[in-house]
């Protein structure tokens, strides 16, 4: 038919377009049908708790009800002293940055390292492989109590020295060194909880080892060819070649450091600084206690969710539009 | 054209938000209602006259504890007796108070209650939040609509204490007027083994009863207990050895007995401005004292249950009210249920005389902002406070009554226990000490906090003054070994300066 045409095709009549369009619409509710489920499901689970936050944070809601509407939530989560929430606020967010970035960095570079060591084709690699990665399949609350009761620490008193230590403060008394506060002392607590991160190294080596594998081996002879030696290869290639993983890795690192919250079941918020400041009330586990804590302020609490979000938002954007030293494919 | 598309897809977005929100402005806020006229429309809806032949339901909901169960069960069995018409349903919860919090948003969102309770168990200091989240019904109201019925047989300083902003908000079960529980069978070995130590049913008034030690007495006695503790090579009864404990247990979370301890000392937590006083010289005395005796090893500051040790046969003195008999007795894996060897003496003043005060309070029952029975509710908190009733639960062995005819009554069942419930305490001392449970009664006293901080302010001030009294225990503040030393107390006073400013931050920030 197009031929008559010059290889134009004919405008449809309106006619024809209805039909088409009855048509695509007839096939279009088969696949509605299928995805119902699912719609029914993000509506009601979660477009619909996301819209009734954000009313929220503009009301005095405490779960039982409103009686008044406004910006008054974020007008406090603003105001200083001792009546407005942003001394604690800011304290929160700072220990949260401080970290999502301390462990971020610490993570990425030892699993990275980690990944480099066992990237090799000895004997018996599958097996400390395997070994590097046990630890993760513990629960994440069973390691807490577990880092919890290791590190654990009490002031000695001369008829009990032992009592209230810990295994690693056991062997430090034993080995004649002072024991160390851990998770006792808030100018500790943040570093303990770190390294005790430490334990899941096995999680992100496994994916440097799947991102080191997507390399072409090509490069590397081309490499050799040219003379190059380990760490030539290792800066120039292996680092280049795994940026996208590691963005990928930042911005998830990014948005799951901001939003902890794990630890408040097995650490709480934390000992306290000579300011009164938890050590430990990182930002999402303000915002519970605010919730749900004596206050019932679960207004506030949606507004300082909110905060959170835009924070997430905003920090996510910059990395993206900052992403230019991400290498894809060949560049 | 774009910017003009960018614009206005700006201010539609901005439509549907404002749209939204006065939407939910209207489906949501709802001023709130005078507090009489919410009470007016409830009372409507209940029958004052009901009697015994009343039908109903009722719906009730504990701490899922041991101890709670035996008290429910024996006040619900007592009831189904006279109110045979009213079918009890009773549950537990692990997280009473969070889990009714949230529930109640639930049912409120919705405004189907029926799956709520009608009465909640409760304890004093979990009042003020549950009235910030109008989950709690002011009975008060009740109290003065209902002609055949008033508190004033009831012990005062409970009903006071079960006031908060001016409405009673809970009906008390009990009068728990702190003692010291010993456990009889140390005392008896020390005293074998050759040590000077008094047990505490050996410091009698002039009429011959046991009477309260004074600070000097009770140190000497701990003291020497815990000298006996380290030194003694006989295992208890679970074969474990006596050293790895202390000789006084105690609760360093628990206001109640803390206040009471401060009180002693003459120390005013809140002072009448409202304001934080926790720096002054007898506070600080409390704390050198405190501190010392933790140091040593003779107390063992316990920032959970209040009488592992105890129970366990790992300390030989705890201070406990009566409210947990049931815990101290049953043996479980922890625990070797001291009971036998179990004995009460009154609670020693640590302080000054002149300023001795027991701490007491209660815990009780409240009813629910929107229970869907309020009748059979009432009827059940009524009920609680009858004598056979109160009869009836101090069978248990949880509880002194809070009905004032009952304290004193040498055949009231609390007093008879071994006889009433021999099952459970056949095995109890015969000469066991009831009386230190009611022991001057005249110094008993509520926390004072209430008195002096805000309504809002008061559960975190609460949490605030508990962690002040676990933290300073910790032996974080002595310096070189030394307890006594200047350096000791310059970091105890540190210490409570930082307390105060944060307290104080705290009473003005809910002012």
């Amino acid at each position: 038919m197009d031929y008559q045409y010059n290889g134009v095709l004919p405008p449809l009549s309106k006619e024809r377009k209805r039909k088409r369009r009855l048509r695509r619409l007839r096939d279009d509710l088969k696949s509605y049908v299928f995805l119902l489920p699912f719609i029914v499901g993000a509506l009601v689970f979660t477009a619909y708790p996301i819209i009734m936050s954000l009313l929220f944070s503009f009301s005095d809601w405490n779960g039982g009800g409103a009686t008044q509407m406004g910006i008054f939530n974020y007008v406090e989560l603003f105001t200083r002293g001792a009546t407005g929430k942003f001394d604690f606020m800011i304290h929160s967010f700072g220990i949260t940055f401080l970290f999502t970035i301390v462990s971020t960095v610490v993570n990425l570079v030892l699993s990275y390292v980690l990944a480099l060591f066992l990237y090799n084709k000895i004997k018996g690699i599958r097996i400390i492989r395997v070994l590097c990665y046990l630890p993760c399949l513990i629960p994440g609350l069973a390691s807490m109590y577990l880092w919890k009761d290791v590190f654990q620490y009490a002031t000695p008193s001369p008829l009990h020295p032992y009592q209230g230590l810990g295994l690693f403060n056991v062997w430090l008394k034993n080995l004649g060194l002072p024991t160390a506060t851990f998770f006792s002392s808030a100018s500790t607590a943040m570093a303990s909880l770190i390294i005790s991160g430490l334990w899941n190294l096995g999680g992100g080596m496994i994916m440097w080892l799947a991102a080191f594998g997507n390399i072409s081996p090509e490069y590397y002879e081309a490499a050799k060819i040219d003379g190059a030696g380990y760490f030539r290869r290792l800066f120039s290639i292996t680092l280049p070649l795994s940026t996208p993983i590691l963005f990928y890795n930042m911005v998830v690192s990014l948005i799951a450091g901001l939003q902890v919250f794990g630890t408040m079941a097995a650490y709480g918020v934390g000992p306290s600084d000579k300011h009164g400041r938890a050590s430990l009330n990182f930002i999402a586990v303000y915002i519970y206690m605010t919730a749900f804590g004596t206050d019932s302020a679960q207004g506030l609490a949606c507004a300082m969710s909110w905060l959170l979000f835009v924070v997430i938002g905003a920090l996510t954007l910059i990395m993206f539009k900052t992403g230019g030293w991400v290498k894809y494919g060949d560049e | 054209m774009k910017i003009r598309k960018k614009i206005v897809a700006f201010l539609a977005v901005c439509l549907c938000f404002a749209t939204s929100l006065s939407l939910f402005g209207g489906c949501f806020v709802k001023a709130k209602k005078p507090l009489d006229e919410e009470m007016e429309a409830v009372l409507k809806n209940v029958d004052f006259n009901a009697g015994l032949n009343y039908k109903g339901k009722l719906n009730i909901l504990v701490v899922d504890m041991q101890d709670h169960w035996d008290v429910i069960n024996a006040f619900v069995d007592d009831f189904k007796q006279k109110y045979a018409g009213i079918e009890v349903t009773v549950k537990g919860s692990d997280s009473l108070v969070s889990q009714v919090i949230t529930d109640h948003g639930a049912a409120t969102l919705t405004g189907k209650y029926g799956d709520m309770p009608d009465v909640i168990w409760i304890a004093n200091e979990d009042i003020p939040q549950m009235v910030n989240a109008d989950a709690v019904m002011p009975i008060d109201y009740f109290d003065a609509a209902d002609e055949n019925w008033d508190t004033n047989k009831l012990v005062p300083a409970m009903v006071k204490d079960c006031y908060f902003d001016e409405h009673m908000y809970m009906m008390p079960r009990d009068y728990n007027q702190i003692a010291m529980l010993y456990n009889k069978k140390m005392f008896a070995l020390a005293k074998q083994e050759g040590y000077n130590v008094k047990s505490p049913d050996e410091f009698k008034d002039a009429d011959g009863n046991i009477r309260a030690m004074n600070r000097e007495e009770f140190t000497q006695v701990a003291k020497e207990m815990n000298k006996w503790m380290l030194e003694t090579k006989l295992k208890n009864s679970n074969d474990a050895s006596y050293n790895s404990g202390s000789a006084v247990e105690l609760k360093g979370s628990w206001l109640s007995l803390m206040s009471g301890i401060a009180a002693n000392f003459g120390a005013d937590l809140i002072g009448e401005s409202g304001t934080a006083t926790l720096t002054s010289d007898a506070t600080v005395e409390m704390f050198k004292y405190l501190v010392e005796m933790v140091y040593n090893g003779v107390f063992y500051a316990n920032s959970q249950n209040g009488y592992d040790k105890f129970a366990a046969e790992q300390a030989a003195m705890c201070f406990e009210s009566r409210a947990c008999l049931t815990a101290v007795t049953t043996k479980n894996n922890a625990r070797n249920g001291v009971y036998a060897d179990l004995a009460a003496a009154p609670m020693p003043c640590l302080g000054n005389e002149d300023n001795y005060v027991v701490g007491t309070g209660c815990s009780g029952y409240a009813m629910y902002r929107k229970a869907q029975h309020p009748t059979e509710a009432w009827l059940f908190l009524k009920n609680l406070v009858k004598e056979d009733a109160q009869n009836a639960f101090c069978g248990s062995g949880n509880g002194v009554p809070v009905l004032s005819s009952l304290l004193n009554d040498s055949e009231a069942v609390w007093r008879n226990i071994k006889t009433e419930n021999p099952t459970k305490f056949g095995n109890l001392d015969e000469n066991f000490c009831h009386d230190a449970f009611v022991y001057r009664t005249d110094r008993a006293a509520t926390i004072g906090l209430k008195n002096n901080v805000p309504f809002k302010a008061y559960a975190k001030v609460c949490q605030s003054m508990s962690s002040v009294f676990l933290q300073l225990m910790d032996n974080s503040v002595v310096a070189n070994g030394d307890p006594t030393s200047e350096s000791t107390v310059q970091n105890i006073k540190n210490k409570l300066r930082g307390f105060r400013n944060d307290i104080n931050n705290l009473i003005k920030a809910n002012s």
